[in-house]
């Protein structure tokens, strides 16, 4: 073991002493400092985005009405006519794009006036439902069965809702805001109330009205937690802004989309539509994702409620998130000590034999697997190490940057209902460990070819390349074969780190930032599906040890002919 | 500095230090070695010579189990390479082709690259090794600043540093300055006669092997084609079939004296006009006197010493051209 660390010690003592290491340490050292500065910049570019947009009411409207003239189609005149009567609002009062009542209750009251001229439409006959679904309405249009609309009634409704809009912006006070949201969200309990109980009260057609039962029930539930989360606002007079507030308007949100989940295709449909894509998966796995799906809205609900409670901050919550920035400048930071393992592993190796050193240190009283495992050692040395340099100074960056804000906001699951806390520690260890899975898998990669081939560049460039195409290629696979069949390659499990957060957490992140990525998707796919970190991490390791196995095993047949 | 080198120990004088056995060694359908034996014992200056491309190489990396053997086996010290590959190597100190070294470490550090490898060799030996070579004064400096002499120096010291009992050099004089090779043999000599540790050294050229070699074998397409003494080669007892010329002469009467020399039946070899290679016993006093009856005048007279490269091209060619 002595004898083993020494070799170790001369391998750390060769890198240090090489400049391509150097200067390679060195700019990751950099990276590591600027890398939070930046990120510090750009927040506080995308904070004064609105700034920058912002305050020309007059112009939008003056663009707005030269559009107008150029518009044939009536319903997009109409469209363009009700945007500028809200932009109006704005202006009469004196509002710019980067206040409050802008990002929130003016997007509210856009939606109102649309659905009100809706229905205005509608009740003169001027157009049927079905053809106004396809203008730009359509997007407003509440999610109804047409056959049972009144629409003067309801054209009544979004008149009154939207005059009473108005009149906060006279009052310019987010609770009053919070109470009309509140006074909204009560209306629509009732009516759900109602509609539950005649689904319910039709009992020959029960099997028919499951998923309007369920939708019911389940917005019902997630109606009542958004209630009270808007009630804990109020009481405690909470700011625009603040993390609850933004907090709340999730919450509100994933309400408002539950409303508008839709009962899932039939079955006929669904062969039409997933026989290409996915022709593998049932349709009664369809239909339990479509559950799981309405069933993790809720969970979102119940965790932002609890947070609003107890003063816990989500992650996705805030725009300025101190744990957001830890965990996104840690992986990334370990996405550049990657790389820097990627040359290591392959020029700690290469090097010995481009350079003839290889005969001086193959005939020392080791064995060639030793010294090459002294080698691999060295690496992994440096692995650790620079995770630990990268979590103390991502930590100090953010302190500087942030603050401890969220940092140790504990991680919120749902389980049945019970919202329970998972300390931040297992998080951040989590996505470490993660991540570094996936570094070991590529840099032993990267080792198993440099010393199998020697040539230390050419593993480097295939190293670098695997790692870019990996994640690609899983998500190519769970498309085109099917999510299921794909799971013992190492592909789809590539990105082990979106394990990390809870599916609730990743939810409430996607609903903050409004896009996933091509790639995320994937992920959440895979988490949605019966891929688990479990065997993903299974599945990595087992690939890892067949890297080291045809790294040493023929290592030790070789011949050093240089 | 004495007593750091402890190889007072060896069990016997009989017993080689370095003991390669019918060595065969394929590269594709190339057969480099044809079965390649010799032993090199205790105290002793072994010299592998051989043009370039004769395997001598080859056979020292299948010796060091740097390449693998087809057939055939090394032992050092009693230790089978292939199968007792760490007991075996750690006898040896080497230094194949040019002394590769970390170019970006001191000549220090590139030493204890070394010493760390070892568990059982004390600091001072690298002090001893750095004042052996006389790098003493540039020894912190990086070894890429280095010259070619400076690094042979280096590369003898970190073949030495662990006190092998075997030391095996790959054409280890290249890019020595003349003073350079000499203390370099010197120093040799020097392990090897006072210390008792053996040498195994190759090389393609004869002069390098001919002032201090105890005994060379001489290697030609994958073959030793023989193993002699120096004294062996000096005195031309070559086999017993040689023409065994041993004085050359310079005449001005060439005629006269060729016919003398068929007349006496004298062996006798025409090396250019009025020069002579002769092969005379104890009568040399009369030949002259006969000679000189016959009005031949000698410019010169004087025995041959046989070198290593007459020795080398007798053997070569008894080897056979058509085996090459």
């Amino acid at each position: 073991m002595k004898s083993f660390a020494k070799l170790v010690k001369n391998e750390i003592i060769k890198a240090f002493a090489q400049t391509s290491y150097k200067v390679l340490l060195i700019i990751l050292a950099v990276s590591f400092v600027i890398l939070p500065i930046l990120q510090f910049a750009l927040g506080s570019f995308a904070d004064g985005f609105e700034v920058i947009f912002d305050g020309d009411v007059e112009d939008d409207i003056y663009d707005l009405e030269k559009n107008l003239e150029s518009q044939d189609d009536e319903f997009d005149k109409a469209y363009i006519s009700v945007r500028i009567e809200c932009l109006k609002q704005l202006e009469k009062h004196d509002l710019s794009y980067s206040s409050w009542q802008y990002n929130t209750m003016y997007q509210d009251y856009e939606a109102l006036c649309m659905a009100e001229k809706a229905f205005e439409l509608l009740k003169e006959n001027i157009v049927s439902f079905d053809d106004l679904r396809k203008t730009s309405f359509g997007y407003y249009l509440p999610m109804l069965d047409e056959e049972e609309l009144d629409y003067s009634l309801l054209y009544n409704r979004y008149h009154k809702e939207r005059l009473e809009y108005e009149k906060l912006f006279e009052s310019s006070q987010v609770t009053d805001y919070y109470k009309q949201i509140s006074k909204t969200l009560s209306n629509n309990i009732k009516e759900i109330e109602v509609a539950l109980g005649q689904y319910k009260a039709s009992n020959l057609l029960k099997n028919e009205y499951e998923y309007e039962i369920l939708i019911y029930e389940k917005t019902l539930e997630a109606g009542k937690l958004s209630l009270n989360i808007f009630e804990e606002l109020i009481e405690r007079k909470l700011e625009y802004n603040g993390w609850e507030y933004n907090s709340a308007m999730i919450s509100y949100q994933i309400t408002s989309d539950l409303v508008g989940v839709k009962p899932p295709m039939s079955e006929t449909e669904f062969d039409s539509t997933f026989s290409f894509l996915r022709p593998t998966d049932t349709y009664e796995e369809y239909i339990e994702e479509w559950k799981q799906d309405i069933n993790d809205k809720v969970d979102a609900v119940y965790a932002l409620e609890y947070s609003v409670k107890n003063d816990i901050p989500t992650q996705s919550a805030q725009s300025s998130s101190s744990k957001g920035q830890f965990i996104s400048i840690l992986t990334s930071n370990i996405q550049f000590i990657m790389y820097f393992l990627i040359v290591l592993a392959a020029l700690i190796v290469s090097n010995e034999f481009s350079s003839g050193t290889s005969r001086l240190l193959f005939v020392r009283p080791h064995s060639r697997n030793k010294i090459l495992l002294s080698k691999y050692a060295t690496v992994a040395f440096f692995a650790v190490a620079l995770n630990i340099v990268n979590l103390l100074i991502t930590f100090i960056a953010v302190m500087i940057t942030n603050g401890v804000g969220d940092l140790f906001a504990p991680m919120l699951t749902v389980e049945n209902g019970i919202v329970s806390e998972i300390p931040q520690i297992f998080n951040t260890l989590a996505v470490v460990i993660l991540a570094n899975i996936r570094v070991a898998f590529i840099v032993t990669l990267t080792f198993m070819l440099a010393s199998l081939s020697k040539k230390g560049a050419l593993s480097i460039v295939v190293g670098i390349i695997a790692d870019l195409v990996m994640s690609a290629i899983g998500a190519i696979l769970i498309m085109l074969i099917s999510s299921t069949g794909p799971k013992f390659t190492p592909f789809v499990y590539y990105d082990l780190e979106m394990f990390a957060s809870s599916k609730l957490e990743y939810m409430l992140s996607t609903y903050y930032i409004g896009q996933i990525s091509d790639i995320t998707n994937v992920a959440y796919f895979a988490l949605s599906e019966d891929l688990s970190v479990w065997a993903g991490i299974a599945n990595l390791v087992f690939w890892i040890v067949v890297f080291a196995a045809a790294t040493f095993i023929p290592f030790k047949k070789q011949e050093i002919k240089n | 500095m004495d007593g750091i080198l402890m190889n007072e120990n060896s069990s016997s004088e009989k017993t080689p230090v370095l003991s390669v056995k019918n060595l065969y060694k394929s590269f594709g359908n190339k057969t480099v070695l044809k079965g390649v034996s010799f032993d090199v014992y205790k105290g002793e200056i072994f010299g592998l010579l051989g043009p370039n491309g004769s395997g001598k190489t080859t056979t020292i990396k299948l010796a060091l189990g740097l390449l693998g053997i087809d057939r055939g086996s090394v032992e050092i010290c009693g230790y089978d390479i292939s199968k007792n590959f760490e007991k075996a190597i750690r006898n040896v100190g080497a230094i194949i082709e040019n002394p590769e070294l970390y170019k970006y470490l001191s000549g220090r550090e590139n030493l204890m690259q070394c010493y760390r490898m070892y568990d059982d060799i004390k600091p001072e030996t690298v002090e001893w090794a750095i004042e052996s070579v006389g790098l003493k004064n540039r020894i912190d400096e990086k070894v890429s600043r280095y010259s070619l002499g400076m690094r042979q120096r280096l590369g003898i010291a970190q073949a030495i540093i662990h006190s092998p009992r075997i030391l095996v050099l790959d054409e280890p004089t290249n890019g020595l300055d003349p003073e350079g090779i000499k203390q370099f043999r010197e120093f040799l000599v020097y392990l090897a006669h006072e210390k008792g540790v053996s040498v195994l050294i190759s090389s393609h050229l004869l002069a390098e092997l001919d002032a201090f070699c105890d005994r060379v074998a001489v290697i030609n397409s994958g073959k030793v084609i023989g193993i002699k003494t120096i004294e062996e080669i000096r005195n031309g007892e070559v086999d017993g079939d040689k023409q065994g010329y041993n004085y050359k002469i310079s005449v001005d009467n060439c005629q006269t004296a060729e016919a003398f020399f068929k007349e006496k039946e004298i062996p006798y070899r025409l090396t250019f006009e009025g020069a002579f290679e002769i092969s005379i016993g104890d009568n040399k006093d009369e030949i002259i006197f006969e000679l000189v009856k016959r009005d031949v005048h000698f410019n010169s007279f004087a025995p041959i010493e046989r070198t290593l490269e007459d020795a080398f091209i007798e053997m070569v060619n008894e080897s056979g051209g058509s085996k090459i």
